[in-house]
Formats: structure tokens, sequence, C-alpha cells
């Protein structure tokens, strides 16, 4: 199984990794483990493909340009404008207006804090922060999941506090 | 008559008295958590939970299994698009089927993770006030509530209820300062002990490349790292648990990845070069209870984030620095 892992993090020689293969192939476990780790040295194979694909999608998602609720900034921000489309556009979400969640039609939790009404914070001698108008796009989930695994919440409820991470919804395009 | 008086009087003094109960000694309010955390790590369980933050509610299911071969989880969305997190041991793939995304996360030393380190639980009583809540119903199971109320305004308040007899946490909600909820975990069902098999952690789908698409988000822990970047001015309480380097898939720049915790609260600092990134969207955001905090420092990118106040991830992000090795 470490084998196969290893094989899959790209650690062994290239012949090391043709033995490991051909063995993957014989042995059912190791090929259960292969599944399981899911191809993962085609997929590295396929990135190459993939950037090509990734860069057409840009260009076509730039032309349709969703209109962004971007935090204010102290700074001009046409470079930064630009690329927050561009990452909105790559992960397929447009940054989405919590106003908009206002219509679901089982919220009725008056004690749950309201997350427009979010105070805008600073701190003394630093320009006051800017609550952005966006939720975390599935850009920000890599390190959503990182952080999950050193919170004392992982620890207390085990992979329950995973639910924090992206929803699906976001990281379908 | 008089009888009864007495009898409601005395149900009003003990109600009264729950709620303000005395706080708890160290020792017992330590030992409270070592239990649950130690339950969520030991125990076999299947259930039904209820997540809620701002004005979402979402529905999934849970499983977890421990085995002589090690630890299982599955976790699974039941509302709205499919998604799944299925942890083997150190291993964690989060399925996005309609995307057809894999994302995959090695998981670090688990000697210390997910146990909370004894450091971390002890630190715990200088910021937080511990009681001992009342006995409520949850899911069919008798659950002691605890409380953790912060003593300043950089760290939530928490209340747990934890199983009575196995010490699993049943619900879990975090407030603010207001006292309102930022989130809250229930669980509507649960199954706790026999009954989960190899194949109820298994991933449901059947992922085939190139369809489907990797992300991997590595970590490379091999060595103490000391990356030279410092949080000066981290909020009392708070230690840094964590430093680390990443490495995304498809790119060459190495990202720094530390961690502080109050051990109930956890802030991550990401830090990465700008022009490695193809988005930065500078300023305060959230997702859930998790603040984020982004902003540029020369040519890097910093992101904060954690289940922590805004405030909180703010102090920290605007006290990153470069102090070179």
């Amino acid at each position: 199984m470490e084998r196969v892992s290893a094989l899959m993090d790209g650690e062994l020689e290239e012949s090391e990794a043709e033995v490991e293969l051909s063995r993957a192939k014989g042995d059912p476990a190791m090929r259960e483990a292969w599944d399981t780790y899911h191809l993962i040295g085609d997929a590295l194979r396929g990135q190459a493909a993939l950037s090509a694909d990734v860069l057409a999608k840009v260009s076509s998602a730039l032309e349709q340009e969703p209109t962004v609720l971007a935090p204010r900034s102290r700074r001009p921000r046409s470079a930064s404008r630009i690329a927050l489309s561009l990452a909105a556009s790559i992960c397929g979400v447009a940054v989405v207006a919590w106003l908009a969640l206002g219509n679901n039609p089982f919220v009725s939790q008056p004690e749950f804090a309201d997350s427009a009404r979010l105070a805008a914070v600073g701190e003394p001698g630093s320009a006051p922060v800017q609550v952005a108008a966006g939720r975390a796009n599935s850009a920000m989930n890599d390190y959503l999941i990182a952080h999950q695994e050193f919170s004392p919440s992982t620890a207390m409820q085990g992979m329950v506090s995973y639910v924090r991470t992206v929803s699906a919804r976001d990281e379908s395009r | 008559m008089r009888r009864l008086l007495l009898v409601a009087a005395t149900a009003l003094g003990l109600a009264a008295g729950a709620s303000s109960a005395a706080p708890l000694a160290d020792e017992e309010a330590l030992a409270m958590l070592e239990r649950i955390a130690r339950a969520a790590r030991q125990l076999s369980y299947v259930g039904t939970f209820v997540y809620q933050h701002g004005d979402h509610v979402e529905t999934s299911r849970i499983v977890h299994l421990v085995d002589a071969s090690g630890e299982y989880e599955k976790l699974e969305a039941l509302d709205g698009p499919r998604r799944e997190i299925i942890r083997n041991n150190d291993e964690v793939l989060c399925y996005y089927p309609d995307a057809k995304i894999v994302r995959s996360e090695k998981r670090v030393a688990r000697r210390t993770f997910p146990a909370l380190l004894p450091e971390q639980l002890s630190a715990l009583t200088g910021y937080y006030e511990i009681r001992k809540g009342e006995v409520e119903r949850i899911a069919g199971y008798d659950a002691q509530a605890l409380v953790l109320e912060p003593k300043d305004g950089m760290r939530y308040g928490h209340k747990l209820w934890a199983e009575a007899d196995s010490g699993l946490l049943l619900k879990a909600r975090m407030v603010n300062e207001n006292q309102h909820a930022v989130e809250q975990f229930t669980f509507t069902q649960l199954s706790i002990g026999s009954g989960v098999t190899r194949d109820m952690v298994k991933p449901s789908f059947n992922v085939r490349f190139p369809e489907w698409r990797l992300d991997r988000f590595a970590n490379n822990t091999s060595s103490n790292v000391d990356s030279g970047w410092v949080v000066k001015q981290f909020p009392a309480g708070f230690r840094k648990i964590m430093e680390m380097r990443r490495s995304k898939q498809g790119s060459n720049n190495p990202i720094v990845h530390l961690v502080y915790s109050d051990g109930m609260a956890a802030v991550s600092v990401f830090i990465e070069s700008a022009a490695g990134r193809t988005g930065i969207q500078e300023g305060l955001s959230r997702q859930g209870a998790i603040n984020i905090y982004i902003r540029t420092l020369e040519s890097q990118v910093i992101t904060v984030l954690g289940e922590a106040p805004a405030a909180t991830v703010v102090q920290i992000g605007n006290s990153v620095s470069y102090r070179g090795k």
C-alpha cells in the first residue's frame, strides 16, 4: 500500500515505478489501493492537456465576466480586479452576494448571527477593513481543507467539521 | 398546593443553579474535553447531522470506523449537489462529482493530530471559563452540556453536548460576543458502536481520469521547517502549533503554512508568492464560521483564516512579517 502511495507521489525511480505498476496489475489488493488513489499518475500526466483547456475556459469566461462585488481597497486595483475575475472564472464561481441567500424559505433563525451584518473591524492606526460581499470560492478550498486538519474542532468531532469547507455548488462550474 | 409550590420552587432553583454553575476545576474541565476528543477518535459510529451557519442549513451523513488497520471516515452531503469527503487514515480525499474534481490532502503527524495537545488543553482554562451545563436529550441520547465562555473578544464561545455514556459529541454551537450562534452542528440520528462496516466508508464514485481532475495540496513536514515568516502580535492565548511548506499541483511556488491555536480555535496563515496566484481578493470575507482575511505584502499574498472572530484573523494577518532566516 505504501509502495502504491510512493508511486503515486512520484517518489519512485522510473524503473522502480514500472515494477510497481506491473505488480499493481497482478495484485488485487494493490489494484484496489491504486483505484482508491484514483490513478493519480494518469491525472498528473494529464496536467499538460489540462492547462490548455484551462486557458480556453479562462478566455471564454472573461468574455462573460460577471459583475463582481469586490471589497474596497486602499490602492488602485485594476490588476487585482482582473485577477479576481480570473479566479472566479477559473473556478466557475461568480462571487455570490450574501443578499441572495436571504430568499431561503427555511431561514427563520434570528438567534443566528447575520453574516451580512458582520461588523467592519479595524486596528488602531490601520484603515478599516471592508467585509467582502462574497463567499469563499473553490480557490480557497485547498486552504479551508488544509486548515481543518489542525482545527481543534476536528479533534472534538472528527470529520463532521469538514462541512465548513466549500460546498459542491461552488466547486461546480 | 403548598407541596406543589415547593416542587416548583425547587425546580426553578435547580434550573437557575444549572445555568449559573460554578466554573469547573481545571482538571475536571480538561478531563471532559479529553473524553470528547477520545470518543471522536476511538468510537465507530454512523449518523446524520445538521449544520447551520448564518441563514444556511445543510444535512450530512457521517460514518466513522475504527478497526485494527486504522481510522476511516466518510462525510456525505445529503442536500444539494453531491459532495463526499473520505478519510483513509492519513489521507483525505474530497469528491465533487458535479465538477468532476477530487481533492487530495495528506494529513500530518497523526501522533499529535487529531488529538489535542496537552499544553493546548491546559492553556484553555486561562482564556475560557468552563462550566457544566444541563443534561439534554439529543438524537435519542442523554447529553451533558459543557459551556466554554471566552474571557476576551478574541475568540468565540462554545457549547458542547457530549453523550453521557461515551462522551461522543452530539451537538456543538459556537457563539459570538452577542451570544448569537455563528455555527451549530447537531446530530438528528446516530448509532454508536456496532454495525459500521468498511463498505460504508468507501467513496460512492467511480473516479476515472481524465474525465475527473485531481487537485493535490501536498505538505512537507519531513523537516522542522523554519520559513522565516513570523506573526509578531498574535492574540493572547494563541500559540504556534505547526509550521510547514506546502506545494500546490501545477505550481512551483511553495506555500508557507503556519497554524496558531488557543486550544479551541485555530487560525491558519498561508503565505505564497503573488506571482503564483491567479486571483487576489484583498479584505475580509467568510465561509460559514470561518473568517478569511487576505492582504498582500510586497510580492507575497497572505491569507489568514480560522474559526475565530474577524478581529482575531485581521490582527494576525496585519502582524505577519518576514524576519528572514
